[in-house]
């Protein structure tokens, strides 16, 4: 059986920040993902603390999350300490950033 | 299986406002954006000596202020300050009452003044008015139970303290035009400007590109404390050329547009940095005129520097053009042209689906007609102006009409596409 973590961190690619289209796990918007007993806690946050998308994309976060094996409990955690930069983008993300809108 | 969003989700849902309620005012803003250039068209021949007076200019100028940029600004503030200060709304009918008495209250004052119909323009001007008194007190309630975001906060506390002393101006500029209540109308009028264009709009849409164009472009957000001493700068240079204004003091209002003019620096100087720093390359063109915008802000304090001091001849003409369309209107149609799919496509998210990208909402045809036609119409302007010639002049107006009826469509489209996606708002 896959690890939830990985599992989840793939799952997680699913959600794409609309403005950016960009998944959040490449956008780096994803920082920790550990598993406790039978929970699973996320740590994320935003490309700002105004994000008009947070509520959305932490909705869709649910909805990919809710099936995960093994896991009876999903905790995502938003902080802004440290806050998000652009140095957070994955390789895969900034290839995909400048290769246009 | 239990999923909690421990720290974020209480009350996010009721910070994002029916889809309505921001289009009604963006939908308002594109069709006085349409009659802005058609008034311009046919008030073009005052335009390169325009010392104020009833007309079809200065119906023109309102079109613009009131109806393009106030309303952008009231759309915008509406939705993204509850969601920037994590602070709801009290209530929704509040903003639908301010479009109640705005949209048709700057209608009836841009016929009242083009027609040089007093009546009219009191009425419309009351309404207007009464709208904006709404924006003021929702937006300032919404500020004061918030202690984050100072750079947005801190701008939009300014915006607010600016609009209470333009409404009060500008009400009563239209009574003295019947009642002679100043012995320097041109005074109070210019103050009044100072006011509306540097305070209450230029505050917002400095504290709104703190948030919006990090977002948009992927950058670190900007630095705070560099972005306070523009604030600073900004406050007292609107503060001190408003009082030279209505003082007619020269010195002072020299002072007030130097003062602005490093506040405007600061300003430009970190969303320089943002820009440098992004990891979006390609902004396409709404960030063109984002920039052509900023361009011009520089400028249009120095031309207010060159009009206060009489240094310039027609200073104070080139002096409105520059503030009003090459930078205000240039640097709002730019972000409108953003902000509209990404509302959209928040909007379209609420019905319970993924959020479309916003790139699937944006229509770019009707982008680039707009985009070319504006850039071309502030280019006639500018040589209308420079060679004192009305039809160039009026050549710039047509080409700027044509591109306001391009972004019309733009707008139309991106209702059809959210509407299609399930979640239509009436705009």
């Amino acid at each position: 059986m896959s690890d939830p973590v990985d599992l989840a961190r793939d799952m997680l690619k699913q959600v794409v920040d609309p403005e950016a289209a960009l998944n959040i796990v490449d956008l780096g918007l994803v920082y920790d993902i550990r598993r406790r007993g039978d929970a699973l806690e996320v740590d994320m946050t935003f490309t700002t603390e105004a994000c008009p998308v947070g509520p959305s994309l932490l909705a869709e976060m649910r909805e990919v999350l809710k099936d995960l094996p093994g896991i009876a409990r999903v905790d995502i955690n938003v902080v802004f300490d440290p806050p998000w930069s652009p140095e957070r983008i994955s390789p895969d993300g900034r290839a995909l950033l400048e290769g246009g809108d | 299986m239990t999923l909690v969003a421990s720290n974020f989700l209480g009350g996010a849902k009721s910070r994002l406002l029916p889809a309505s309620i921001p289009f009604r005012y963006f939908g308002a803003a594109a069709i006085f954006h349409l009659i802005f250039w058609v008034a311009l068209f046919l008030g073009a021949e005052d335009l390169p000596r325009y010392g104020g007076g009833q007309g079809p200019l200065l119906a023109a100028i309102h079109s613009l202020t009131l109806g393009v940029l106030a309303m952008t600004a009231m759309g915008a503030a509406f939705q993204l300050l509850p969601v920037a200060t994590k602070a709801p709304l009290r209530a929704v009918w509040p903003t639908r009452l301010a479009s109640w008495l705005m949209i048709p209250g700057v209608a009836l004052l841009v016929l009242g003044m083009g027609t040089a119909h007093h009546e009219a323009q009191a009425l419309g001007a009351a309404a207007a008015v009464l709208g904006l008194a709404i924006f003021a007190v929702l937006v300032a309630d919404n500020l004061r139970r918030t202690s984050g975001m100072v750079l947005v906060t801190g701008n939009a506390w300014g915006a607010v303290a600016a609009l209470v002393a333009v409404l009060g101006l500008g009400f009563a500029l239209i009574v003295d035009q019947e009642h002679g209540l100043f012995e320097h109308h041109g005074r109070v009028a210019a103050t009044h400007m100072i006011l509306a264009v540097y305070g209450f709009m230029g505050l917002l849409a400095m504290g709104f590109s703190y948030i919006l164009v990090p977002m948009f472009a992927l950058s670190p957000a900007p630095d705070v404390g560099l972005g306070r001493t523009s604030l600073a700068f900004c406050v007292g240079g609107v503060a001190v050329a408003a009082s030279g204004a209505l003082a007619g003091s020269t010195p002072l209002g020299a002072l007030g547009g130097a003062l602005g003019f490093v506040g405007i620096v600061l300003h430009l100087r970190l969303m320089t940095e943002v820009m440098a720093k992004r990891m979006r390359k390609q902004l396409g063109p709404s960030f063109v005129l984002v920039r052509l915008g900023w361009a011009f802000l520089p400028l249009s304090a120095l031309l207010g520097i060159a009009a206060a001091s009489d240094l310039v001849p027609r200073a104070a003409t080139f002096f409105g053009a520059a503030a009003l369309m090459g930078w205000l209107l240039t640097f709002v149609m730019g972000i409108l042209q953003r902000i509209v799919p990404f509302l959209a496509s928040m909007h379209a998210a609420k019905t319970g689906r993924a959020p479309p990208l916003v790139s699937a909402l944006t229509p770019e045809a009707p982008l680039k007609v707009h985009f070319w036609c504006h850039v071309g119409a502030l280019a006639s302007i500018g040589l209308g102006l420079v060679l004192d010639e009305v039809l160039i002049l009026r050549l710039g107006a047509a080409v700027g009409a044509a591109g306001a009826v391009a972004f019309l469509a733009f707008f139309v489209m991106v209702m059809a596409r959210l509407k299609a996606q399930g979640g239509g708002a009436k705009p």
